[in-house]
């Protein structure tokens, strides 16, 4: 029973790579394997990457000054936040909002086997985060250091120990999280505006992090290991456990066991209460009210914007840029001044390559956002009352990728007018035009780009939004792209031997054609594709 | 009632659909003429739901032709949805717009004007019932809420045609009366109504037509008299299903 239960919680996070929705049919073992080998390529080289060249950095300074652990500790505390903010927000609606929840409560399934499947679900978000951080520390250890067998198993115990206090932690606060909200008004918003404290936070943390980290590495020999076990033993403990200590390793494992054991208790006893009972909410006295007839680009636009601020999660998976661009503009304005002389410092920076770098900082600001990319899946079953209506599915499908512009561009163009406020005086009139230019072409050109691959792999059978909002490789592809893209023509700035505005002028053009091209693409195949999904 | 000189409104002749190698629907044609309430009934996965869909423009169908007052569903799918109103079996509404918002989201794309809207709103809401509720979020509704809220949606740019699949499931006895009533009003001002019913008592009281198939083919058509005979309807479907 347990095995078809989780199996089936796999179907459903996984689907995409086991079934093509376009034709409903099951993909060729071969081509799954593909793409589950590539979406593992695309969490271990990007995300994992980014963690191994800090591991790097980290390891061998530390190994050196004799304080081995402190290099498990700090990872193991990155690992545990990146884990616990990667899967808090979808924990609850993960664990009890599930759309089968009353199907599978009327079938002879023992309640915790329901319980235990989905708990898998969210430790296997948490284990993903945490590990992209964990694992490639593990092994960098053991290459840059030693291989012995308490270092492999302790950083291998220490991978799962920490993946399972996400797991309690993102059980914990997912609840307190949904508890709160669940009591105010304007959930949606409420639970963004908890979230974005906990990002401020988060980043917070982050920057006094890294530079602790930078004090480290540049004096590991005045670190005084004595006070940091005195005033903080959990935190070295667990460093320890990294290290193959047998007694850390025994006294954590320990800990953590009580500590899932509690949890799992208190989730067993309320599970089925809280699954069952109808979220509270006012009722809402309804006031006839005449409102203006819409044109039909507007309906489509609006349903789309709709849908995506009736979801906390949607807003908060994909579509941070719009508060992140804008709170960049304002550090610019604060702080531009100072970054400018800076950049001024280095031989061979123009202000005008001070200009297209500020388009491109834009532009990876913005591309957090991806609210395209899971909008063809999104329409769930309820697909055939757009494909009822007289709509053209051009208009649909438009409309989709209209909405991350609606919620993109506005604050890309505001972070660029920040900017090219707080570089006023530097800029030629060319470069300001690239800043504004080249981060809003880049916006269409994401967003048509992001709904291409949401047409490349649609899943309209899903039991809970946030599966396509939070899984598949179309929203990692998406992600990871949005991000590569600007990341490259950043290096371009860099190293090209070509002045900036030309360079503005090459980027332009760049962006351009390949809006023009998923235009068309769109329009056709992609109206074909929506067209004939099931 | 047989409007024998009123204009068609549906006509499907030798429509065919496969699904891979299953002949969902094989060589089927019926039409509808302006007035009549038309019911099609057959056991499950005989292909109502297959016709239907086809005839609203969701799905391509292989082969035959489906018009709607003479404008062909394949040729312009568009210009067909405008003239028709769809109610499906188990309605999936938008759960994150408030009942009122998806019924303006349903003119506006239907180009209802904004006192005209309001108008048959309030007077469909009302018969319903479900006014109260409007502000609310679908996803909030029950079943039977969903069912109500598809239904005025379907009535508020007065349409030529209804097709609905299983329009009644979820309707409370009084619901479903006035569901009855409107589907009379719509064919008395010139309309018509194709739906799909496992409830042949009804189909027998409500439809001036009904069609009968079986595994994707058409095994009896006409008036309800031309069906029925002296035989309640139920008698001829068992029939009829036992003989196909």
């Amino acid at each position: 029973m347990l095995k078809i239960l989780l199996k089936k919680q796999m179907m459903e996070a996984f689907r995409g790579f086991f079934v093509n929705s376009k034709k409903n049919q099951r993909r060729a073992p071969k081509i799954t394997v593909l793409l589950i080998a590539l979406y593992a390529v695309l969490m271990v080289v990007v995300l994992g990457g980014m963690f191994s060249a800090l591991s790097v950095g980290l390891c061998a300074p530390l190994a050196g000054a004799g304080i081995l652990w402190l290099y498990f500790s700090i990872l193991a505390m990155i690992a545990l936040f990146l884990g616990v903010f990667g899967s808090v927000f979808n924990t609850f609606a993960g664990l009890y909002q599930g759309k089968d929840n009353d199907l599978l409560l009327s079938l002879p399934i023992p309640v915790r086997y329901i319980l235990f499947a989905r708990l898998l679900g969210v430790y296997l978000m948490g284990l993903m985060f945490s590990g992209v951080v964990l694992l490639p520390a593990w092994i960098i250890r053991l290459i840059a250091v030693d291989f012995t067998v308490g270092a492999f198993f302790g950083g291998l115990l220490l991978i799962v120990l920490i993946s399972l206090l996400v797991f309690v932690i993102s059980c914990l606060l997912g609840w307190v999280v949904a508890k709160i909200t669940s009591k105010l008004k304007s959930k949606s918003f409420l639970t963004v505006l908890i979230a974005l404290v906990g990002i401020v936070l988060y980043y917070v943390v982050y920057f006094k992090g890294v530079n602790i980290v930078e004090g480290l590495m540049n004096d590991p020999a005045g670190i005084d290991a004595a006070a940091i076990k005195g005033k903080a033993l959990p935190f070295y403990l667990i460093g320890r456990v990294g290290e193959g200590d047998p007694f850390a390793c025994l006294f954590v494992t320990a800990f953590v066991l009580i500590v899932v054991a509690l949890t799992y208790l208190v989730l067993d006893r309320t599970f089925l209460k809280i699954a069952t009972t109808p979220a509270s909410s006012t009722k809402k006295q309804y006031r006839e009210k005449r409102v203006a007839m819409r044109p039909l680009w507007l309906t489509a636009l609006l349903r789309e914007a709709r849908h995506f601020t009736a979801n906390a999660g949607y807003m908060l998976n994909l579509g941070l840029s719009t508060i992140l661009c804008p709170a960049l503009g304002i550090f610019l304005l604060v702080k531009g001044a100072t970054l400018r002389e800076v950049f001024l410092q280095f031989e061979g920076v123009s202000p005008d390559m001070i200009g297209m770098g500020l388009a491109l900082i834009i532009c990876l600001a913005s591309s957090m956002n991806a609210i395209a990319a899971p909008s063809v899946s999104l329409e769930g079953k309820g697909i055939d009352v757009i494909r009822s209506l007289p709509v053209p599915t051009k208009t649909v499908l438009l409309a989709k990728a209209g909405n991350q512009v609606l919620f993109t561009l506005p604050a890309v163009l505001l972070t660029s007018l920040f900017g090219v406020i707080a570089l006023r005086g530097t800029l030629s009139v060319s470069s300001v035009v690239f800043v504004f230019v080249v981060p809003a072409l880049f916006t269409v050109f994401l967003s048509l780009y992001d709904l291409t691959l949401n047409l490349l792999t649609p899943n309209l059978h899903w039991t809970n939004e946030i599966a396509v909002i939070k899984q598949g490789l179309g929203i990692i592809v998406a992600l990871l792209s949005g991000f590569a893209l600007p990341s490259l023509m950043l290096v371009g700035v860099i190293f090209l031997p070509i002045s900036a505005v030309w360079l503005g002028l090459i980027y332009s053009v760049t962006l351009l054609l390949p809006i023009i091209g998923l235009y068309f693409a769109v329009t056709t195949w992609g109206v074909e594709v929506f067209e004939k999904l099931s | 009632m047989e409007n024998v000189n009123s204009a068609e409104v549906l006509s499907i002749t030798h429509l065919t659909k496969t699904y891979g190698e299953k002949k969902a629907v094989d060589d089927l044609s019926l039409s509808i003429r302006a007035g009549e309430i038309y019911g099609f009934i057959g056991h499950n996965g005989a292909g109502k739901t297959t016709t239907l869909k086809s005839a609203v423009g969701i799905l391509a169908f292989d082969a035959g032709e489906i018009r709607v007052n003479g404008i062909s569903v394949k040729e312009d799918p568009l210009a067909v949805k405008r003239e028709i109103a769809y109610i499906p079996d188990n309605p999936e509404l938008y759960g994150y717009m408030t009942g009122i918002k998806y019924l303006n989201f349903i003119a506006d794309v239907f180009r209802v004007p904004a006192e005209v809207r309001e108008e048959r709103i309030r007077k469909y809401a009302e018969a319903f019932g479900l006014t109260a509720d409007l502000g609310q979020a679908i996803s909030s509704y029950s079943h039977g809420m969903k069912q109500k809220l598809a239904v005025i949606s379907a009535w508020i740019h007065a349409p030529k045609l209804v097709i609905m699949d299983e329009p009644f499931v979820g309707l409370d006895p009084r619901a479903a009366h006035t569901l009855k009533e409107m589907m009379r009003e719509l064919c008395d001002e010139g309309g018509a109504i194709f739906f799909s019913t496992h409830v042949l008592e009804v189909a027998e009281k409500l439809c001036d037509k009904v069609a009968i198939i079986k595994g994707g083919k058409l095994i009896r058509s006409g008036t309800m008299e031309e069906v029925k005979g002296d035989e309640s309807l139920e008698e001829v479907f068992l029939e009829l299903e036992e003989d196909a």
